[in-house]
């Protein structure tokens, strides 16, 4: 046997050329800077957008609006703008024009790894060569869904079982009218539901914000194009709950082209307090069926979570000065840059918490260490209106429910909701952007905003907390989130009331880009 | 059985259930937007109630002094709202054997369920019961109101139909299903032939004349010696669904029972077209209600001809992936059937879902989706009213029909428009003043929860 | 002649002969050959091989020498297969640890295996080794040649580095456990390797002098590799892309070598319209057959489905051949008739991409295969 490193051998030779091109792209791709030369700036004449009525990031009301966008970018809004020559125009009198909406803790579909299955299938074969007959073949066939689409058998039921309710009895029906192999057309089960004890997050440790979601995020996702139609422009992809101190996010535009899409790529971590981590931690599933870790998880109580959120940032604290870490609950070596990060206030932090004693938690621990942060869900919000004002806490808040489903069902951290905290924050004087997290469609974000209307938030509230307040809270608002000069030009347009029952986004339109239009 | 029916029948015949709440002798809504359904909504008008009838609707309605006046300027009052097809209520919706056409929902609804209580909420009156998807032949449901504290107090109309399942049952393929259902009724025919055999035997030996027929022959003049007392429960439903008069070859006797119809539920497309040769086959076509899942919209043009009335289950977005570009389809279902000028009828989304569960927040979907305003309310009044065959006493405000009314705060399409009440029968019987688990939901503070409605 | 160790081979019997090992000169004559471009040129061909190596390509015979005649044949070069796995052949990766950078698929070769022949009769002439996708960092492939020059399977080199994204790597009791872990570990890996403190592999691959090969299934993995490739300046091709047709777009893969398949009558719509979609946007694509749980010839049926999935015609005869080559880092040697190129060389009885076509012969390093008896 020979090892050549001979010119025959795989060493390789490089072109400067060839990779300085690709080197250039992917930068932006990667820090999302937007450049104005290059892929952002062509075939971008100035459009022109006229509507009958335009509500801005406060909710305010512009009749007979014009958006003047030039370069992907919001030039000039108002009422009867004169149409600059030679611009495209799109016009639809009987629409009302909004900013796209965001969404400031979405919950990505696992569309992602469902991919990668087709990899592993393949791999299963290939493991087992004496299995490699007609028959084998034809079990994998057997694996895709009715739909062509190549899943895991398992994930593939237990996609269709978290669709369904638990209380509903039709569900056994359901599965057997979805899931005939070999038919050709049924339909697509859309869960975007977390289901309890599966999570995606690196369990090797508890305290992991040195790992980005950025890397599992599928930007050709079908969920991006379902936000995107249901008029959501920019989305904060939120890390699992099942660590302590969890990944960092990413912020990252619905559609458009690749490169541009992704405007932060490493947000902030999310923490998070209560059961998520301690009982995640404790029996984990992967969502391909099996157990999912022989590690030792440590919380398995929220003293445990408290603990080790603390002991976390003592630790940083402690190899900053050049001291040695010790202890059990010691975060990995590669934690302590992002960790000081936090601390360091560079990078921002979010904690999610649902119950008032959790919430109390998430003001307390954070307060050892002068760290400001985020507040995610706080379905118990309206317990600690006061304690929230007091710590100048601004919040993730939602979704709105009545009766908690999938995971929140059963890990009893949502068993008194209200369906008025939207309001009761508002009057609360309390900064809060609303969240639909996994929910879609009827339960989307423009249905959040439309629920929260219907239990008390006024309407310029509730467009605030879906536009204008969510980009404040990630420190965009130069950016995204309302209709103003210099902003990027992601827009809505919607066949009535964007938040009343019978609205729908008839076009959406990310960066001076149409990206949607719903064909009639 | 028999005690159910008759209690049903005897309940209907009587017009006013026997209530604990009682309705008032007259009561008049004044001052009210109304929505007939089966006419031009009125702005601003009366709505006269007597002994739980509606007696006079207008513009210019007298008003008589003895009646209890609800002022309800502003308000818009709409006819209740009717679920058409639910298991919710029972405390579980199947039986796990397949066939068990004997089986009643009268044994299995409890009045206690907070089921009802929602329904009423949002602005339910009629809510027909019928057993689950997963079977094959079901049961019998029943048409109740959510109000009451027994089943007797709760039932608008006894079952007059049966539950039949197209799609498979857990457990089931395809084609065990459709042989199941075959037997069912090859089953019935055969019992109903030995039987006829038996009679005309048993007549001929009270007479003392012997047997001189063959079998076949024995069973066609026997068709006729049949009485209702011999019939076993599970034959006896059947043979209803197939109208209620024993065949045997060229040969048909009396009809013994009131005639059943069935709702048969449809999963896909593929299930439209053997659930409609089923019912033709045992001759109860006419009779035939579809409740259709979301992709069952492909099968428009086989439904189309057999114009029957469908039920489109509460997941009215039907999904496909394209296999070619992974790219994720959606068609709006309920579209379709308006475009086609189907009768259907909406139902409520899962109980989970805060805006789906409502029937008016279905009925905006629709038109959000580009249905008419008048087929979306018709969809959720009138419509199931008429699948169920109670189309002359619910589903519009009309005089002489039952006072089934709901009055919203606004356009009952309006997201924003909540429930204020409902009167079933001419009963008050929901105000949002009164409602003490919402008011814990929506306020501040706990509230007295030993408060009580009226 | 030397008997064959496989049991089910009773009724083959194959019989394998060089023959004229290391002859001084041969002239191959086709009607038609498969040009270096990967176009078929339906004209006379003389190929004169000595050495091993093809030392003249012309359109006319060459003096005196004695032709070889293919009436109706068409000479393409040699076809390369990507696919072998470690596990397909019997052997495993080593996975209890994400990393063995240092580990080389080379030790896999088994010698003595017989799906070398059956390939080579095929017209497959060079394979690879690939380490297991379950290892984020699995060590370097092997390329091997079909038959060597005792016969059996000859070591040709070592080839990529083989790194995976796929979900086989994430394991329950050891790091990563998920693809943030994975990708995490390997930029904290390679960083570390440019500070000079990994295996000799990974300090050459994250320095670029050494190639890579990525398994990225999805779209997201190929997103990834480029993020990474772009980050450390990397020199990667990939593999088992089944997302073609969403990335294809991405300026960042024009260029690069991705291989696609394998792909049966199996393949759905999506997975066929990949490569087509790839090399409409400049994308250099290999194919793959997935020996040996396919048969030999499942490496022409890919190039077939590809084709129908809009593949070019060219590309796809290059997608048998040359760029996998260049995805070995053989390029120099196979690949191609041209002269200098060693002389492995399958006549076909038609267009290599017709599935109806018949091998007529296989040269291997000049030498000719002596026909299976079975066939």
């Amino acid at each position: 046997m020979t090892d050549m490193h001979s010119p025959g051998g795989a060493r390789v030779t490089r072109e400067p050329g060839n990779m300085e091109r690709r080197a250039g792209w992917t930068r932006r791709l990667a820090f999302g800077v937007v450049l104005a030369c290059g892929l952002a700036a062509t075939g971008l004449a100035d459009t022109v957008v006229k509507a009958g009525r335009a509500y801005t990031g406060s909710g305010e009301v512009i009749e007979n609006a014009v958006v003047i966008i030039v370069d992907g970018r919001i030039q000039a809004v108002g009422a009867g703008l004169a149409v600059p020559d030679g611009a495209d125009v799109i016009e639809l009198p009987d629409t009302v024009l909004t900013p796209g909406l965001i969404d400031a803790m979405c919950v990505l579909d696992f569309e992602v790894q469902q991919s990668a299955f087709r990899g592993r299938l393949f791999e299963a074969t290939a493991a087992a060569p004496e299995t490699a007959t007609p028959e084998a073949i034809c079990r994998i066939h057997d694996a895709r869904s009715v739909d062509g689409e190549l899943l895991g058998p398992q994930d593939f039921w237990s996609r269709v079982a978290a669709d369904v309710h638990e209380d509903d009895p039709n569900h056994f029906e359901c599965v057997c009218a979805g899931s005939l192999p070999g038919s050709q057309a049924a339909a697509t089960p859309l869960a975007s539901a977390i289901r309890p004890r599966t999570t995606w997050a690196e369990h090797s440790s508890e305290v992991v914000p040195h790992t980005a979601v950025i890397d599992a995020v599928n930007l050709w996702s079908n969920d991006f194009e379902r936000l995107c139609r249901e008029g959501v422009t920019t989305v904060f992809v939120s890390p699992d709950s099942a660590s302590v101190i969890g990944s960092r996010g990413a912020i990252v535009k619905t559609a458009g082209r690749v490169g541009q899409r992704i405007v932060r790529a490493e947000d902030a971590a999310k923490a998070s307090m209560g059961g998520d981590p301690a009982r995640r931690g404790r029996s984990n599933v992967m969502p391909f069926g099996g157990r999912a870790s022989i590690h030792t998880r440590r919380p398995t109580t929220r003293m445990g979570v408290d603990w080790v959120f603390r002991k976390a940032f003592y630790d940083a604290r402690r190899a900053q000065a050049g001291l040695p870490v010790s202890g059990a609950d010691a975060p990995p070596a590669e934690a302590m840059a992002a960790l000081n990060g936090i601390l360091r206030q560079e990078i921002p932090l979010r904690i999610q918490a649902r119950m008032q004693h959790d919430i109390f938690s998430a003001i307390r621990v954070a307060g050892e260490f002068g760290l400001p942060f985020l507040l995610e869900e706080a379905t118990e919000a309206y317990q600690c209106l006061e304690a929230l004002k007091q710590a100048n806490l601004s919040l993730v808040f939602g979704p709105v429910y009545m009766d908690a489903t999938g995971f929140r069902r059963t890990n009893g951290e949502a068993r008194d909701p209200r369906l008025t905290t939207p309001r009761q924050l508002h009057q609360a004087g309390i900064p809060f952007a609303l969240t639909a997290q996994e929910f879609r469609g009827e339960e989307g974000l423009a249905r959040q905003a439309m629920l929260a209307i219907r239990y008390g938030l006024p309407h310029a509230a509730a467009f605030a907390a879906v536009t204008q307040v969510p980009a404040r809270l990630m420190g965009l608002e130069e950016r995204i989130g309302d209709l103003r000069s210099g902003l990027d030009a992601d827009l809505v347009l919607w066949r009535g009331e964007p938040f009343s029952a019978e609205g729908r986004a008839v076009l959406v339109m990310i960066d001076g880009q149409v990206v949607y239009q719903e064909d009639k | 059985m028999t005690r159910m029916l008759t209690l049903g029948v005897a309940l209907l015949a009587a017009a006013l259930p026997a209530v604990g709440q009682v309705a008032p002798e007259r009561v008049a809504l004044t001052g009210v937007r109304i929505l007939p359904i089966s006419g031009p909504a009125i702005d601003k008008g009366t709505i006269l109630i007597e002994r739980g009838r509606i007696a006079a609707v207008g513009e210019d309605v007298e008003v008589p002094f003895d009646a209890r006046v609800f002022e309800l300027d502003g308000r818009t009052v709409m006819p209740g709202l009717i679920d058409v097809h639910t298991w919710r209520g029972m405390d579980q919706p199947n039986e796990t054997r397949p066939v068990t056409p004997q089986l009643d929902v009268y044994d299995a609804i409890d009045p206690s369920q907070l089921f009802f209580e929602d329904s009423l909420r949002l602005g339910v009156t009629a809510i027909h019961v019928m057993p689950g998807d997963n079977t094959v032949v079901g049961g019998l449901g029943r048409v109740v109101r959510p109000i009451g504290r027994t089943l007797g107090e709760m039932t608008i109309a006894p079952g007059s139909f049966l539950k039949l399942a197209v799609a498979p049952k857990g457990g089931f393929d395809r084609m065990m299903q459709m042989s199941t259902l075959r037997e069912a009724f090859a089953k019935l025919s055969d019992e109903l032939g030995k039987l006829a055999e038996a009679r005309y035997e048993e007549d001929r030996k009270e007479k003392d004349e012997p047997v001189d027929v063959v079998p076949d022959e024995a069973r066609k003049r026997g068709v006729k010696l049949i009485r209702v007392e011999d019939l076993t429960d599970e034959t006896r439903n059947l043979l209803r669904l197939t109208g209620g008069a024993v065949t045997v070859g060229d040969e048909t006797g009396e009809p013994l029972l009131d005639p059943l119809g069935a709702f048969v539920h449809c999963a896909r497309a593929m299930d439209v077209a053997p659930a409609i040769q089923i019912a033709r086959d045992n001759g109860f076509f006419d009779r035939l209600v579809l409740v259709l899942g979301p992709e069952c919209f492909k099968a428009i043009p086989e439904l189309k001809k057999a114009a029957r009335p469908v039920v489109l289950v509460g997941d009215l977005t039907h999904r496909e992936t394209d296999p070619l570009t992974g790219k994720v389809r959606e068609t709006f279902v309920p579209r379709k059937y308006a475009d086609a000028g189907l009768m259907f009828s909406l139902l409520p989304g899962p109980s989970s879902s805060l805006p789906e569960r409502m029937l008016t927040y279905q009925a905006a979907r629709c038109v959000r989706g580009g249905v008419g305003r008048d087929v979306a309310l018709r969809a959720i009044t009138s419509h199931p009213a008429e699948t169920l065959g109670l189309g002359d006493q619910l589903g519009s405000i009309e005089v002489g029909r039952a006072a089934h009314l709901v009055v919203f705060t606004g356009d009952p399409l309006d997201f924003n428009s909540v429930v204020e009440r409902v009167f079933i029968d001419g009963i008050p019987a929901y105000d949002r003043a009164r409602d003490v688990r919402l008011q814990r939901l929506l306020s501040f503070q706990e509230t007295n929860a030993e408060e009580t409605p009226e | 002649m030397r008997k064959r160790n496989s049991l089910r081979s009773a009724a083959v019997l194959a019989v394998l002969l060089v023959s004229g090992a290391a002859a001084a000169q041969t002239v191959i004559q086709a009607d038609g050959w498969v040009k270096p471009d990967g176009s078929l040129a339906r004209e006379a061909v003389y190929v004169t091989v000595r050495d091993g190596q093809v030392a003249e390509v012309s359109g006319t015979a060459p003096q005196g020498a004695a032709v070889q005649r293919f009436e109706g044949g068409i000479l393409a070069p040699g076809m390369i297969d990507l696919s072998g796995g470690l596990a397909a052949l019997g052997d495993r990766s080593e996975d209890a640890n994400a990393m063995e950078p240092a580990a080389r698929a080379a030790d896999a070769l088994d010698r003595y295996q017989d799906y070398a022949h059956r390939l080579a009769h095929a017209g497959v002439t060079a394979f690879a080794i690939c380490p297991d996708d379950t290892t984020l960092i699995g060590g370097r492939l092997a390329a091997v040649h079909s038959v060597g020059p005792d016969g059996r399977p000859a070591l040709l080199g070592a080839g990529p580095l083989h790194v995976s994204l796929s979900a086989s790597v994430y394991r329950v009791d050891r790091e990563p456990t998920s693809r943030t872990g994975a990708l995490g570990l390997l930029r904290r890996t390679l960083r570390a390797a440019t500070a000079g403190d990994q295996p000799e592999p990974l300090r050459a691959f994250a320095a670029g002098e050494l190639a890579g090969l990525v398994t990225a299934p999805t779209a997201a993995d190929v997103l990834a590799t480029l993020r990474l490739a772009d980050q450390m300046n990397l020199e990667v091709s990939l593999r088992h892309t089944v997302d073609g047709r969403d990335v294809a777009g991405l300026p960042g893969l024009r260029d690069m070598r991705v291989v696609v398949g394998p792909l049966s009558n199996y393949a759905s719509d999506r997975d066929r319209h990949s490569a087509g979609a790839l090399q409409r946007a400049g994308v250099r694509i290999a194919l793959v057959g997935g020996y040996p749980n396919a048969g030999p010839d499942a490496l022409r049926l890919s190039a077939a489905m590809a084709v129908r999935g809009g593949l070019g015609l060219d590309a796809a005869r290059r997608a048998v051949s040359l760029v996998p080559a260049e995805v070995l880092g053989v390029a120099d040697r196979l690949g191609a008739i041209e002269v200098g190129r060693q002389a492995d060389l399958v006549v076909f009885s038609g267009d290599p991409l017709d599935l109806r076509s018949r091998v007529l012969a296989v040269y291997s390093a000049g030498r000719r295969l002596e026909e299976q008896a079975h066939d």
